[in-house]
């Protein structure tokens, strides 16, 4: 079967989201009701709206900043992908939240303290024979700046 | 043979009827027969076994007994750091790393008297939902071999289904252990955030990766979830408060019991059968003495956007560690940038690559308020809807997965179409809960449909309590076939 896609279009995100959505691709359909969708974000007196966000990627930047080696081929592969998945993702501006409430852990954990006592930790040398090179008890690497 | 329960092999071995030694051999002979089909190992540490199980025996003639996982052959997911074993992640940046350390769950598994198989195959990372994404071959479902397993954990599901484990771990980050579970005919689960320690274990989302068993029977997970689980100071989300006995409410039955329906789980995109199969469930525990309230979660319907913020923005960090440095592949560059991009493109697949991207693209300047911190207060009213739910009833029942397994190749051209695999399960992951796969039933074509039990945080006491009572209604008791074109 041929997938068939109805995405949101993200220009009504905002402004054209309450009622009824349907979203499919395949052979899965979801669809239900997402509440009129004012979104203000901020803390207190500074709370603001924004406006929705467009979805433009520079996937060549993104893929430096996560080091990865990717020629053009695959950056627009991945550029195109990534836009049907946020398309997608962007429906959390949907929902009208608190804009200072911030997901906690379920049991309601803050810091987690030790003793400061020493402990022993893993053997240097041995953590080291799984390193692609070493020497001396050192990572070995190329020249991390470039020199004049 | 059928393996026995985790429950049975313990009265077996403690009434001399059995050995550690035999039921090593008998689950050895069941990989050894099914391997080739399945794949649902990534590494048989046979020698290693033997010894473990010929140490379990020496103890249990010396009277000593480590409790309900002594001499029990158990597979562990290969994103569990095992000291001295090879450990991938099923990826190839991880290709021949030999940690130098046991994960805390491995060494509890240990001091259990457990006697450690192997390493079963998992989606790169634990990213997928189908084990389709290993860098070392997928692994398929032993009810149609043509079908996937489901994933991420599809190696320790499939291991489990045709015993060649008798009991074996997965995570669960958004469904991992769950789905699987479902699809392969057999009980998963995934405990409390905070209770099973994830020190050791490959990180993939720290706040929403957790630790959990597979088994035959409910009893079985009970019984592996109090050997794996408490408090650890090597885990710093680790709960250190007062567990609940999870086999404590097995055998009380559900009267009296509140449970509720959550309608967003159900309708368009979920199978007609499986939709029957959970239909006839619900009326059966209500007449086996349960109030059934249907229940209205709205923010279900984004959980799955916000899961797809939140875990590959964590993936994006957490994956920064494998650069071609410390451990693992390293394909060399002019300067360490250069080594770094290079070892990373080629060392990761497409759906790991795919989510870094989407990470590191949520969490940079000028979305990351937009995407990563909505979906972060998207993830509290989610909380807040379940903390409303959990008013009404005691625990909450849907579908474990909204089809039952899928034919290999089917999504993975279709990233999207393969998330909504995990659109009943990612709502617990993003709340912290606990919850359960139990097998319910087949469809026409003799695939196994997935019940999943839904408690609050700490709620495994009254989750076990009602999956025990859904098991008994079900009467599941199929075994799968290995059938199927590649059979």
């Amino acid at each position: 079967m041929t997938p068939k896609v109805t995405a949101l279009p993200l220009s009504g995100l905002t402004s054209d989201m309450g009622g009824e959505y349907a979203f499919w691709r395949g052979d899965l359909t979801l669809s239900g009701q997402i509440s009129a969708p004012e979104r203000v974000v901020g803390v207190g007196s500074g709370a603001r709206t924004i406006g929705p966000m467009p979805i433009e990627i520079d996937i060549a930047h993104v893929a430096r900043l996560a080091r990865l080696g990717l020629d053009d081929d695959e950056l627009e592969s991945y550029r195109a992908q990534l836009g049907v998945i946020l398309e997608h993702a962007a429906r959390v501006q949907s929902l009208e939240v608190e804009p200072d409430v911030e997901a906690v852990h379920p049991l309601e954990m803050s810091n987690a303290f030790r003793d400061d006592e020493p402990t022993p930790s893993l053997d240097r040398f041995e953590v080291l024979t799984q390193a692609p090179e070493t020497i001396d008890g050192f990572f070995v690497v190329p020249p991390a700046m470039e020199t004049e | 043979m059928i393996a026995p329960s985790l429950s049975e092999a313990g009265r077996l071995l403690r009434s001399g009827e059995t050995s550690a030694v035999a039921l090593l051999e008998a689950v050895l002979e069941t990989a050894s027969r099914t391997e080739a089909q399945l794949h649902a190992f990534l590494t048989i540490d046979t020698e290693g076994a033997r010894e473990a199980a010929r140490q379990a025996d020496a103890a249990m003639v010396d009277g000593i007994d480590r409790g309900p996982l002594h001499g029990i052959p158990v597979a562990l997911k290969d994103n569990m750091c095992t000291r001295g074993v090879e450990t991938t992640a099923a990826s190839q940046i991880l290709a021949g790393y030999v940690p130098p350390y046991d994960a805390t769950v491995v060494s509890r598994l240990r001091s259990g008297g457990a006697v450690i198989v192997g390493k079963t195959n998992l989606d790169e990372f634990a990213m997928g939902s189908s084990t389709e994404n290993s860098a070392y071959g997928t692994t398929y479902n032993p009810w149609d071999l043509d079908r996937v397993p489901g994933g991420s954990s599809g190696g320790s599901a499939a291991a489990v289904a045709v015993g060649s484990a008798l009991l074996a771990l997965g995570s669960d980050t958004g469904g991992s252990i769950r789905q699987p579970a479902s699809l392969c005919g057999v009980v998963g689960m995934k405990p409390t955030y905070g209770t099973v320690s994830r020190y050791g274990l490959i990180a993939f989302a720290s706040s929403l990766d957790q630790i959990g068993p597979f088994t035959r029977t409910v009893e079985d997970s009970a019984l592996a979830l109090s050997s794996i689980w408490g408090h650890d100071p090597l885990d710093s989300t680790s709960y250190p408060g007062a567990y609940p006995d999870p086999t404590a409410a097995l055998e009380r039955g559900v009267d009296g019991i509140k449970i509720g329906v959550v309608t967003e789980l159900s309708g368009e995109g979920f199978e007609p059968a499986v939709e029957a199969a959970t239909v006839d469930m619900v009326a059966r525990l209500e007449k086996a003495g349960v109030e059934v309230i249907e229940v209205s979660l709205p923010t279900f319907d984004i959980a799955l956007s916000a899961y797809y913020l939140i875990a590959p923005a964590e993936a994006s960090s957490n994956l920064a560690r494998f650069d071609g440095v410390r451990y693992g592949l390293r394909v060399d560059g002019a300067t360490t940038e250069e080594l770094m991009a290079r070892t990373r493109a080629e060392g990761f697949g497409p759906e790991v690559t795919r989510r870094i991207l989407l990470g590191t693209y949520s969490l940079s300047a000028g979305y990351y308020d937009a995407f990563y911190g909505q979906a972060q207060r998207v993830r509290a009213a989610i909380q807040e809807d379940f903390s409303r739910a959990y008013g009404q009833v005691d625990v909450l029942v849907s579908p474990t997965s909204p089809t039952v397994a899928f034919e290999a190749g089917a999504r993975t051209a279709d990233p999207m179409a393969m998330y909504l695999s995990d659109i009943c399960n990612i709502p617990s992951n993003l709340a912290g809960h606990p919850a359960i796969s139990v097998p319910v039933g087949l469809d026409e074509a003799g695939l196994p449909i997935g019940f999943q039990v839904m408690a609050p945080a700490l709620g495994e006491e009254v989750m076990y309590q009602v999956a025990a009572e859904v098991e008994r209604l079900a009467g599941f008791s199929h075994s799968p076939s290995l059938s199927g074109t590649r059979s």
